[in-house]
């Protein structure tokens, strides 16, 4: 099972803070994923593949071919608004 | 030296952080604090909302505070930021450096905030009478930022 976790203003556009999916078999790249997490609602996950959307693989920052396990932490995010 | 980092979900007491930073200090010349705190804007923000991001978020503070302080001179360094709902008016960071000499703690002190207020990981949020909006860095606090390269 994948953990997604949303942030910022992506959590706003997705309506989500948290969300699983099934994983498959052997993990996936995260483009992969956001492909996956869109399958059925492409509208709402739109800004997944906005330009200014960041994302990270057990918190490790990363882009689309960073490498997702099975039992993977992504999130993805708008830029830090900083301290 | 020692680099302490908190993100702290309740509110802070910079009169009583700085207290105990002050302490055992038979070796330092200064100790420079900054307090930052939520600005209302006139009353167009009334709530200032930090969202964080666990893990990442206090990895992101302590980053920040190893790489500064391995260019100073410095002996401690305190950062404390808080995470959560926010009211104008109340502390939201406290950065507090000692040192042997003054100049390096302010350098060092100016510098911490120039970086938390550009790269560390938190999504503000304000809301108002006029609704809400996300914050990101202003022009100022990347220039503030750009500074030090």
């Amino acid at each position: 099972m994948i953990k997604v976790l949303y942030f910022g203003r992506v959590a706003d556009a997705v309506g989500a803070r948290e969300q699983r999916f099934d994983a498959p078999a052997g993990g996936c790249t995260v483009a992969a994923l956001k492909a996956l997490v869109a399958r059925d609602e492409s509208e709402r996950y739109a800004s997944l593949n906005l330009p200014w959307v960041r994302s990270s693989v057990d918190q490790r920052l990363g882009g689309d071919d960073a490498w997702v396990a099975e039992d993977s932490e992504v999130a993805f995010f708008s830029p830090y608004s900083g301290g | 030296m020692a680099v302490s980092t908190r993100l702290a979900t309740e509110p802070l007491n910079p009169a009583s952080e700085l207290a105990d930073f002050l302490k055992r200090r038979d070796d330092d010349g200064a100790v420079v604090t900054f307090t930052g705190l939520t600005r209302g804007e006139r009353g167009s923000v009334c709530t200032l909302r930090l969202d964080w991001y666990p893990g990442m978020t206090e990895g992101s503070l302590r980053t920040i505070a190893e790489e500064v302080s391995r260019l100073f001179e410095v002996s401690d360094v305190l950062v404390v930021h808080r995470g959560g709902d926010l009211r104008p008016g109340e502390p939201i960071v406290l950065v507090a450096v000692a040192a042997r000499h003054r100049r390096e703690a302010f350098l060092c002190a100016d510098q911490l905030m120039d970086r938390l207020k550009t790269e560390a990981a938190f999504w503000k949020h304000e809301s108002g009478p006029d609704g809400g909006r996300w914050i990101e860095p202003s022009d100022r606090d990347v220039r503030d930022r750009a500074r030090w390269n």
